[in-house]
């Protein structure tokens, strides 16, 4: 669905030329969807296997981030002639791995229930809260409210679950939904205290979505209104934005430098994944290292961000963006293909 | 000379359907039930939930409303079945339905697999192919399509 919203934007954007910028509700309503789709995405944690294996899924998970995102950086610098930033944050957008692409798959192969599926899950969540984390500092002017940002992603951490826990069941059944109030309340607050300390929402969003996963998981039904109100109405003006600022002529001129970029993500990725893959996982490692490759919800934010803050321009927004789209649908068609293992 | 050779039939003990609630599907009920009352075979009813295939949260794969819709179509087809005297057994997978239709089958071993015509389904299915196609195509077991 999100590459035909994003497509959707993408038409709209060249044929009728409707600029996101010229429409100040609909940079809101993208800001949000981001922000609400972030949060959710660190609720999905499975917080209990992430510890069970952490050890294994650390290690492949930051190596999974810092691969690509070193190559791409060093890429982007010093062969194509980007800007410091502007090849950094490419670096970001090229170094996700998108978790529920790679959950489907897994699920397709009966592997999520294994404890290979467990650890796989949990790397690709360290993955993400590295892009987060680089997001969130790398391209900051931080000023005096920074601090207060650590503190309220610190003060989240400790009272979310014990509030959540202890608000959730007495809420519970009351009209007006208070108990989504309550949850969008202190994602948009920690949003906010984002946007004021000059940092990016995106990291608080997610640690506040993980802190909460446990909560959350007591109370599956406060998780799926919210994400149905996500799904449904904030997160398409998100991807219709996204699509909006793609130039047609700029995936034209710049359809080799997407398959380069493609190939130095995908090739990034099995060099920092695969030997930690063979060692803790096995015989299956270059499947796991093609799944982990994939990349969607949180390279489109990175790249959005990008382009909103005047870090990267349109065109390098459009490369990045089908780059990122392309590292969606064509490793993981190779791996279900080729690679995937029998059950 | 000329003399009639040997040939060893196997025998259709075990039938899979595979049901996705539409008319072809469930005229592939209709069929498979009254060939395993015939040859006496026991019949396997199979609803695959077509889940989004590139989504952005993995809650997109677990919509319970999803699992419902399954119960109902399973419903109806098992009732299909009944009605022409056999006892069906039921399973629910979730996933692409061709991966999975063939991935059942590899455990279950059936001699036959029925499932009705369909059009190519999504953006994996114009990569693909329909799902007919691919399990007619890869499929160890004979393949019946319905229309």
């Amino acid at each position: 669905m999100a590459i035909i919203e994003i497509c959707l934007g993408m038409i709209l954007g060249n044929v009728m030329d409707i600029e996101v910028v010229d429409h100040e509700w609909l940079v809101f309503l993208a800001g949000l969807g981001s922000v609400v789709l972030t949060f959710l995405a660190g609720a999905e944690i499975d917080s209990d296997a992430m510890k069970k294996n952490l050890k294994s899924s650390l290690l492949i998970g930051t190596l999974s981030f810092l691969a690509p995102f070193f190559a791409a950086w060093w890429f982007c610098y010093l062969v194509l002639g980007w800007g410091w930033e502007a090849a950094m944050l490419a670096g970001v957008a090229l170094s996700t791995t998108s978790v529920a692409v790679v959950y489907i798959v897994l699920l397709e192969t009966g592997i999520n229930r294994t404890d290979t599926g467990k650890i796989i899950l949990s790397s690709c969540f360290v993955t993400d809260l590295g892009t987060a984390l680089a997001l969130s500092t790398l391209f900051i002017t931080p000023n005096i409210y920074f601090v207060l940002l650590v503190a309220a992603i610190a003060a989240s951490t400790l009272i979310m679950p014990r509030l959540l826990d202890w608000a959730l069941p007495r809420l519970k059944g009351r009209s007006g939904e208070p108990e989504v109030k309550l949850l969008l309340f202190f994602v948009v607050l920690l949003g906010v205290t984002a946007e004021v300390s000059g940092s990016h929402a995106v990291l608080p969003a997610y640690v506040l979505g993980l802190v909460v996963s446990n909560s959350l998981s007591k109370n599956r039904e406060v998780l799926v209104k919210v994400r149905i109100l996500a799904l449904s109405f904030l997160t398409p003006f998100f991807f219709i934005s996204a699509g909006l600022n793609i130039s047609f002529p700029a995936i034209v001129a710049g359809a080799g430098l997407i398959a380069v970029l493609f190939v130095v993500k995908v090739g990034a990725k099995f060099i920092g994944v695969y030997p930690a893959s063979k060692k803790y996982i096995g015989k299956d490692a270059t499947y796991i290292t093609l799944l982990m490759s994939t990349g969607l919800t949180f390279g489109t934010i990175s790249s959005q961000y990008g382009f909103n803050s005047g870090i990267i321009d349109q065109d390098q927004f459009s490369v990045l963006i089908v780059t990122v789209l392309l590292t969606a649908i064509v490793p993981t068609i190779i791996a279900q293909k080729w690679y995937a293992p029998e059950v | 000379m000329g003399g009639t050779q040997d040939v060893d039939h196997e025998r259709v003990s075990r039938i899979l359907v595979a049901v996705d609630g539409s008319e072809p599907s469930m005229r592939a009920i209709d069929m498979a039930s009254e060939m395993a009352k015939a040859l006496g075979a026991e019949i396997t009813i199979l609803h695959v939930v077509e889940i989004e295939e590139l989504p952005t949260l993995i809650g997109e794969a677990e919509d319970m409303r999803a699992d419902e819709d399954a119960q109902i179509i399973l419903g109806m087809a098992a009732k299909l079945a009944k009605g022409k005297g056999v006892e069906p057994k039921i399973a629910v997978r979730r996933g692409h339905p061709a991966n999975q239709i063939l991935r059942f089958s590899d455990a279950y071993s059936p001699q036959l697999i029925v499932l009705g015509t369909r059009g190519v389904t999504g953006a994996k299915g114009i990569l693909m192919g329909s799902v007919s196609t691919a399990v007619s195509r890869k499929a160890r077991a004979s393949v019946m399509l319905v229309r």
